[in-house]
């Protein structure tokens, strides 16, 4: 009775130890993803000057909107911008680069110019990145939120007070992408 | 590329008389053979029985089986090299000229066709294919390694800005000898090398999903992890549910497989399996993107048996670079909006 119990509080143990690391992988893979979206971001910021410095002599009317991103994208790289700010920010400059590249259309020779068309091919390669940092962030967040809501690592989960994340859903703008094929 | 009609046309104008020629030929290596084999099976029986006076049943036939076999293979093999080398050559000459065609994947020895150029050609094929082979076994299509490997029928070629070439393969594993001996199939079809428009590092592979689709969601997924522990290759699940009933992916890179396997190109890899009644499987390796679509078919092979007249079997020829363009067409290789040029 006694060697019964003595392997039931083992084995109890060893479920709760497999658990806490389990889900402790979890999350570190979640926040792992959320840094190679932070990298894509990054790299999408570096992009921005560059574009807005290749447009904005053929854009003249659109001045206040190239103004309005370089603003953002300030914001969105000061170190004091907390995270969901950040993600709030992407948004808006998401929703003003298709801005630019719907307004490029009226501007043919922009279109034929080299160093633009380089900068337009790096800022598709750098979204499709983004793209991929993102769906792989949302696969690893579900795989979080499915074990943190299942039984029996549920119970482990609430002992460590771990929270449901949430997923990243493209804006509304994001998901009107331009074709850009025809851009070219 | 040649439309089907503008192919008909060229096969009946210049075509159909080279294969008239090729067809004499075969009628001529058939008698040969026959003539051979029942000339050697009655001085076999006469040797045998009445100047040897053995009368053992095996020994009246086995010589002569065997100087048969070696003598129609030879000249079977000697008449497939002059159907590939010289009729398959013209007709991609005539009607595909922008695409290099190579019988044995490998560059050929002399054109006149002795048996000593036979021999080289033969050595030459089975140097050839180890190389292959190891290409292909470096891509991981498969579980297995093959270690029985035959290449043949390689066409080559640029479609647009895109560097294709798709071959047949045959891949086997055997183990053991004797009564032990194991032959597993690992493929045979139509292997497709092309290049794609995105740069990537990693390795990344997709392959049929059994595990998923027989055993559902849950107890598949768990299989197909519990699989992908000890490899470098990691199971990578993916959004779109019909790809994923189909399909598992491997990659040593999540996001760059995510990067690569973009939603759309899940639709069409839905859309590519089928619509083709073999498995498709594909991996993304050394910067090259290779797809290999399985089939019983052993195509480009000129009939022993029955006639080489016939369109049907030209018509191959054309169903595989079809094949070749839609691949292009339908994954967008030709598309240059990354940094890839």
């Amino acid at each position: 009775m006694l060697f019964a119990i003595l392997g039931l509080v083992l084995l109890s143990g060893l479920l709760a130890l497999v658990l806490y690391n389990t889900l402790i992988k979890k999350r570190n893979e979640v926040e792992n993803a959320f840094s190679g979206i932070e990298v894509q971001l990054t790299k999408r910021y570096d992009l921005i000057p560059n574009l807005v410095e290749a447009v904005k002599q053929y854009m003249q009317h659109e001045k206040s909107l190239l103004e309005n991103i370089t603003k953002l994208r300030v914001s969105a790289m000061n170190p004091e911008t907390a995270s969901d700010m950040k993600l709030k920010l992407d948004n808006q400059i998401s929703s003003g680069l298709g801005k630019i590249m719907v307004a490029v259309e009226n501007y043919p020779d922009l279109k034929s110019n080299s160093t633009f068309i380089e900068l337009q091919k790096s800022l598709n390669e750098v979204e499709e990145q983004l793209s991929a940092a993102r769906r792989t962030f949302n696969a690893m967040v579900t795989d979080y939120n499915n074990s943190i809501e299942m039984f029996p690592s549920s119970i482990m989960a609430s002992f460590m007070g771990l929270r449901r994340r949430e997923l990243f859903i493209a804006p509304e703008e994001a998901k009107k992408r331009v074709d850009l094929k025809k851009m070219f | 590329m040649k439309s089907r009609k503008e192919f008909k046309e060229i096969y009946l104008r210049a075509i159909k008389p080279k294969l008239v020629r090729f067809e004499r030929a075969r009628n001529k290596m058939r008698r040969q053979i026959f003539l051979l084999a029942i000339a050697s099976f009655v001085a076999n029986i006469y040797v045998v029985h009445f100047v040897l006076g053995i009368t053992e049943a095996l020994f009246s036939i086995l010589p002569a089986f065997l100087v048969s076999v070696t003598f129609g293979s030879y000249k079977y093999w000697a008449f497939r090299r002059e159907f590939k080398n010289k009729l398959i050559a013209k007709v991609f000459e005539l009607a595909f000229p922008d695409f290099t065609y190579r019988p044995n994947g490998v560059d050929e020895v002399g054109d006149s066709g002795g048996a000593l150029e036979v021999l080289k050609d033969f050595t030459n094929s089975k140097i050839g294919n180890l190389s292959q082979m190891a290409e292909f076994n470096r891509t991981s299509l498969f579980l297995s390694e093959s270690n029985t490997f035959r290449y043949e029928d390689e066409i080559s070629g640029k479609l647009g800005k895109t560097d294709v070439c798709v071959s047949e393969v045959f891949a086997k594993r055997v183990t053991g000898s004797g009564k032990n001996r194991r032959v597993e199939n690992i493929f045979s079809g139509l292997f497709f090398k092309l290049d794609f428009h995105k740069n990537f590092s990693q390795h990344t592979v997709i392959r049929p999903d059994f595990a998923e689709r027989f055993l559902g969601g849950l107890i598949g997924n768990k299989l197909q992890k519990m699989g992908s522990s000890f490899s470098n290759l990691k199971l990578v699940r993916m959004e779109d549910p019909r790809f994923e009933k189909l399909f598992a992916v491997y990659s040593s890179d999540q996001n760059e497989a995510r990067y690569l396997i973009t939603p759309k190109l899940m639709e069409k890899f839905v859309e590519l399996q089928k619509s083709n009644k073999g498995r498709v499987s594909c991996a993304f390796f050394e910067q090259k993107f290779y797809i290999a679509i399985s089939s019983r078919k052993n195509r480009f092979e000129p009939s022993f048996f029955g006639s080489v007249l016939p369109f049907a079997d030209l018509k191959d020829i054309y169903e595989v670079l079809e094949l070749l363009q839609r691949l292009v067409e339908e994954f967008e290789l030709n598309t240059r909006l990354w940094s890839k040029e």
